[in-house]
């Protein structure tokens, strides 16, 4: 199967599509069209790097989250979206035990929902193309994709970077659905924030969350890197519970997997997992 | 058995450095060592996998001949619009030192990625082999053959876009 595929650069990253190279090439460009502009939206209302975005305001205690309802550069559904993220980043605090927590990163801590957001929008822009006559594509957003199919389609492959050269695939993860998120240390550096212990992560180098939702699937990974050596009971549970399956490197003793993501990855069902 | 690996490793990516300045055909027998690597428990219980390793490339070539014909086989097929060819990326500084990985793209899918250029340091490859398990290493060798659609990894930045596999995928398609 060929296909057709863009991309655009926006949030500090590069978001690509691909669909199949049978769909319509018009139908293709204008549901592309609106899904990026979407996502620059997006990106203006919560990019804490524009000083009069929201998120922004928020952070420097102009805005009060109650206080939504009135701001001019909000329109009413972005209200409700704005409170639809508020909502995620406090679901992802609770479930990670404060591992994610959008209201402490930093040093010190501060407000910051970049970490849910990108999910999130990925999520928005997937489902809008989806709406615009694009039931089978693949949305990837910096390095976390958005599957979809329209039903009888054989699915995906996504590969999973190897972390520690840039020029390899750990592995091939077939999907025909859902999300699959990657959170790590090596592109930029110690970047996650483990609000525990009030540092940059360490411990794990990369961790990779795939379940039905992006959104949820980048906040669990972002806080396995959180958790750092102590991921795995946390990412057992994610499994056992939730169904995200997940898929770990680290400094010291390698790789790690949930049983479940075998499913994804055949190929795993051959090697010893390790213990 | 450590040395071993270490060795079957710096083959993998010696092969690959010397056969990445050929032509596509021959980058993509470069997946045919791989497939020498893949069944580990050889690599176990045959200590001379790793001496005969580097002097392998009849094996090597029996092994990737078809794999090729079935490409070509199926790209006459295809419209003009899914991109085939090799895609080489800008060295790019990783903490390890420069790296610069070449993607080779067949009707629009990634088959095999070709390091061109490494960090000169020992201590690396010393490295890779304490972290990831022998067995999922080869895995990893063995993945690259497949088709893959797209790229999971840590973020990257707008800047660090271009130097990524997935740009090299994007790339292909436009």
């Amino acid at each position: 199967m060929s296909l057709r595929r863009a991309a655009e650069p926006v949030m500090g990253t590069v978001f690509s599509v691909a669909v199949p190279e049978g769909c319509d090439p018009d139908l293709f460009a204008a549901a592309w069209y609106e899904a990026c502009a979407l996502l620059h939206r997006i990106d203006e209302v919560y990019s804490p790097f524009l000083p009069e975005s929201p998120v922004s305001r928020i952070r420097d205690g102009r805005l009060s989250p109650g206080d939504l309802d009135g701001q001019p550069d909000l329109s009413e559904a972005e209200i409700t979206e704005f409170r639809e993220v508020l909502g995620l980043c406090a679901q992802l605090r609770t479930e990670t035990r404060g591992a994610f927590d959008a209201w402490a990163v930093g040093d010190p801590p501060s407000f910051d929902p970049c970490g849910a957001v990108k999910g999130w929008a990925a999520e928005r822009a997937s489902r809008l193309l989806a709406d615009r006559g694009l039931p089978a594509h693949l949305l990837n957003a910096g390095g976390d994709v958005r599957l979809r199919t329209s039903g009888a389609g054989t699915g995906w492959v996504v590969g999973v970077e190897d972390p520690h050269r840039p020029d390899r695939i750990l592995l091939r993860l077939r999907r025909s659905e859902g999300g699959v998120a990657t959170s790590g240390t090596r592109q930029r550096g110690a970047h996650v924030w483990d609000p525990l212990h009030r540092r940059p992560a360490s411990g794990l180098v990369q961790a990779t969350v795939t379940g039905p939702d992006l959104a949820l699937a980048d906040g669990y990974a972002t806080a396995a890197i959180a958790f750092g050596t102590e991921a795995r009971p946390f990412l057992t549970r994610l499994a056992e519970r939730h169904g995200y399956e997940s898929f770990t490197v680290d400094e010291q003793t390698g790789v790690w997997w949930t049983p479940g993501l075998e499913e994804y990855v055949p190929e795993l069902r051959d090697v010893r997992r390790p213990g | 058995m450590r040395k071993v690996l270490l060795a079957l490793t710096l083959t993998a990516v010696g092969l690959a450095l010397l056969l990445s300045f050929k032509s596509r055909g021959s980058s993509i027998a470069a997946l045919g060592t791989t497939s020498t690597v893949q069944n580990n428990t050889e690599a176990n219980t045959s200590a001379q996998t790793g001496a005969s390793a580097s002097p392998s490339p009849s094996a090597t070539s029996s092994a990737a001949s078809p794999k090729t014909s079935s490409s070509s086989s199926s790209s006459p097929s295809s419209s003009k619009k899914a991109a085939s060819g090799t895609y080489t990326g800008t060295a790019v500084d990783t903490r390890y030192g420069p790296v610069q990985v070449q993607a080779v793209v067949s009707d629009g899918k990634l088959t095999n990625v070709n390091v061109l250029q490494v960090p000169d340091n020992g201590n690396y490859e010393d490295q890779i082999v304490s972290i990831a398990l022998p067995e999922l290493k080869s895995e990893a060798l063995a993945a690259q053959s497949g088709n893959i659609d797209s790229i999971s990894g840590a973020t990257f930045t707008s800047e660090g876009y271009a130097q990524s596999l997935q740009a090299a995928l994007d790339q292909a398609g436009l």
